[in-house]
């Protein structure tokens, strides 16, 4: 049986919450903007929906919705007029903090998304995509650039994190 | 730290997402159906003004016999209609930019529309405050009003003018400006070798 247009978007959408949150946090400054923008992913995601067609894998393609929605967010002639949808069918959860290495690794896990929002647009999507294990190939894909341009910039975006990060 | 301890921290969100998956479809084609309704809604109201004075400006051209409100009157209706094809051109510039392009092609999307929002608001005297301004004028000299009156009409239609002008010339200089410099930046960047 044909899967319907719904069925579609919620599994593309279940099995990539996690990178589109990771990356939507990068690009917020706190909580509630990191889920506006993630509900405005889905939106976009929903939207782009019929003019996907599978020639690009999938998590491709959500990375590139992904980004280009975050970009566009900084983007906006007046940033105070954005949409904030609020869903109500979508539910962010914490995870209850478990001793010290997780209130730990919270401190450096906010240390290092202050890091990368030091970083421009066109290094903050390298570094994301760096970080989520994308392929050299897959990052200048995505991206619009050359594979070239990826692993010349990569060594110095790291660089620029990890210094950030010390 | 060592980038394998970098990947495993970035992978360490504290966050879960989950979903109700019909309330979800419905929610989203609701809040969809309702941005449709507000475009329309604004399509309508920015060309309304401007389709209201072609009546206008034809009632009054009949009915009045001075010819310098006629002749305002009458260049009423051609300067309307240059209003609304400019809103309207500008709108088919504000096509939905297709979000699955590469980031290089949206940003390079981006600062086209940008850069032609730019000059629209560059050229808001020539096409939105010079010709309806004119045809104020040779209505008011039609009016034939004490030369008080007239100097004051005269003054507050080149005052509102200059206003408006003032306000989209400032709007292209605070706001398209930084962005125009900034996706150049990003994109140049980009394109580097």
């Amino acid at each position: 049986m044909q899967s319907s247009f719904q069925d579609i978007f919620y599994e593309l959408i279940e099995e990539n919450k996690g990178q589109i949150l990771r990356i939507c946090h990068a690009y917020s400054r706190d909580s509630d903007e990191k889920k506006d923008l993630f509900q405005e992913v889905m939106i976009a995601i929903w939207k782009s929906l019929p003019s996907f067609e599978g020639r690009a894998s999938a998590s491709t393609w959500i990375y590139r919705i992904t980004l280009n929605t975050c970009m566009r967010s900084r983007l906006k002639l007046d940033r105070h007029q954005t949409n904030h949808i609020k869903l109500s069918s979508v539910h962010f959860d914490t995870i209850p903090e478990k001793g010290d290495d997780q209130k730990e690794k919270q401190i450096l896990l906010a240390r290092m998304h202050t890091c990368i929002q030091q970083l421009k647009d066109t290094e903050k999507n390298i570094v994301i995509l760096f970080l989520e294990e994308i392929h050299y190939k897959e990052i200048a894909s995505i991206t619009g650039v050359t594979e070239n341009y990826v692993a010349v910039h990569m060594k110095r975006i790291k660089g620029k994190l990890l210094t950030c990060l010390k | 730290m060592k980038e394998i301890e970098l990947l495993s921290l970035w992978k360490s969100e504290l966050e879960l997402v989950s979903f109700d998956k019909e309330l979800m479809n419905l929610e989203i084609r609701k809040h969809l159906k309702s941005i449709d309704r507000k475009i329309i809604i604004r399509d309508i109201l920015e060309i309304a003004v401007a389709v209201l004075i072609i009546p206008v400006g034809i009632f009054i051209a009949y009915l009045l016999p001075n010819l310098f409100i006629k002749a305002g009157a009458i260049l009423l209706i051609p300067s309307a209609i240059l209003i609304i094809y400019k809103i309207l051109q500008a709108r088919k510039s504000k096509k939905q930019m297709n979000q699955n392009e590469s980031n290089l092609v949206y940003l390079e999307n981006n600062l086209t529309y940008y850069q032609s929002q730019k000059e629209l608001l560059n050229s808001v005297i020539y096409w939105y405050i010079l010709p309806p301004a004119l045809c104020a004028l040779l209505i008011i000299t039609g009016l034939e009003l004490t030369t008080w009156r007239y100097l004051y009409a005269m003054g507050v239609t080149i005052g509102m003018g200059y206003f408006v002008d003032r306000l989209n010339k400032l709007t292209v200089l605070k706001k398209i400006n930084p962005l125009i410099e900034r996706l150049q930046s990003e994109i140049t960047e980009l394109k580097q070798k």
